[in-house]
């Protein structure tokens, strides 16, 4: 039989199907099945948690309302700091370091800036474990940026 | 020719069926990995987590077996083209992730050049299979 670019993609789209078949009903019988006709934020790419400027941060530690995650590595951690705030890499939390944590704070987590990924890994970790989560999407750039008070580990 | 061919095939198939086990038993954390390219939401990303291993799975299969082989191909292909363009806009973002490609840990990070190094040989591989079939005469029997 010739293969045809109008074969291949009938055979693609029987795959398509297959696998729409395949993936609804293996979600629909594992116990632990992906929440797939949720609604969820309406603003598209926001994550489940709140994410605040530095200086809304700065303010919510002031109050004695925040206490500050640093989800780097603790190489880094030791360098420099927000005053305070406790060292915890996703890795640490999945393992239970983050058990101790207060319940009565928000959680402000941040990794090195903007683009880093691990404050928000670190945050869908804490947001399972029922903390108030917020991320510091500036990292601790944003936070030296805006001239924020620094410590460092000895 | 026949047998390099033959080879191409069944590494593909077999890589992709590889690279989907890992998902399918973790659909949740795949869910984490995909957001952690922040390219899109929630419900979106569900639903990725929900059916791409199953794709990859379908796809690896379907190559090793030789049915429906040449649209496998071409699914390998485009995806291939996708995992692309998330690893260079995230590359680009300067994110700190782990591509998530075999594994569904959302904590890992870094290799994402050595990822898309990988991904773009892939790709070129991926099409020149699909090519030979598009151009092949009679569906190959391995």
């Amino acid at each position: 039989m010739r293969i045809t670019p109008l074969r291949t993609l009938q055979e693609a789209g029987y795959l398509l199907l297959l696998t729409l078949a395949l993936g609804l009903a293996a979600n629909a019988l594992r116990p632990d099945g992906l929440p797939l006709f949720k609604v969820f934020q309406k603003d598209p790419g926001a994550p489940p948690y709140a994410t605040l400027s530095p200086l809304a941060a700065a303010d919510l530690l002031r109050k004695g309302q925040a206490l500050f995650v640093d989800a780097r590595e603790p190489k880094y951690f030791a360098l420099a700091h927000v005053p305070g705030a406790r060292n915890i890499t996703p890795e640490q939390a999945k393992a239970g370091a983050a058990d101790d944590l207060p319940r009565d704070k928000t959680l402000v987590i941040y990794c090195d800036s903007l683009a880093c990924g691990r404050s928000h890994s670190l945050a869908g970790i804490l947001l399972e474990k029922d903390y108030t989560v917020a991320v510091m999407q500036d990292g601790i750039e944003g936070w030296i940026m805006t001239r924020g008070p620094l410590e460092v580990s000895q | 020719m026949k047998r390099v061919a033959l080879l191409l095939r069944l590494g593909l198939g077999l890589l992709f069926v590889v690279a989907s086990a890992d998902k399918l038993l973790h659909p949740g954390e795949f869910v984490q990995i995909i957001l952690n390219y922040h390219i899109v939401s929630q419900g979106p990303a569900v639903w990725a987590a929900a059916l791409l291993p199953w794709l990859e799975l379908s796809c690896g299969l379907a190559l090793i077996l030789n049915r429906a082989a040449s649209g496998a191909a071409l699914l390998i292909t485009a995806m291939l083209a996708v995992f692309l363009a998330a690893e260079g806009s995230a590359l680009a973002r300067g994110l700190d992730i782990s591509c998530g490609c075999f594994h569904s840990d959302p904590a890992a990070k870094g290799g994402l050049a050595w990822a898309m190094a990988r991904d773009a040989g892939l790709f070129v591989l991926a099409l020149l299979t699909t090519l030979r079939w598009e151009s092949s005469p009679e569906r190959e029997r391995g």
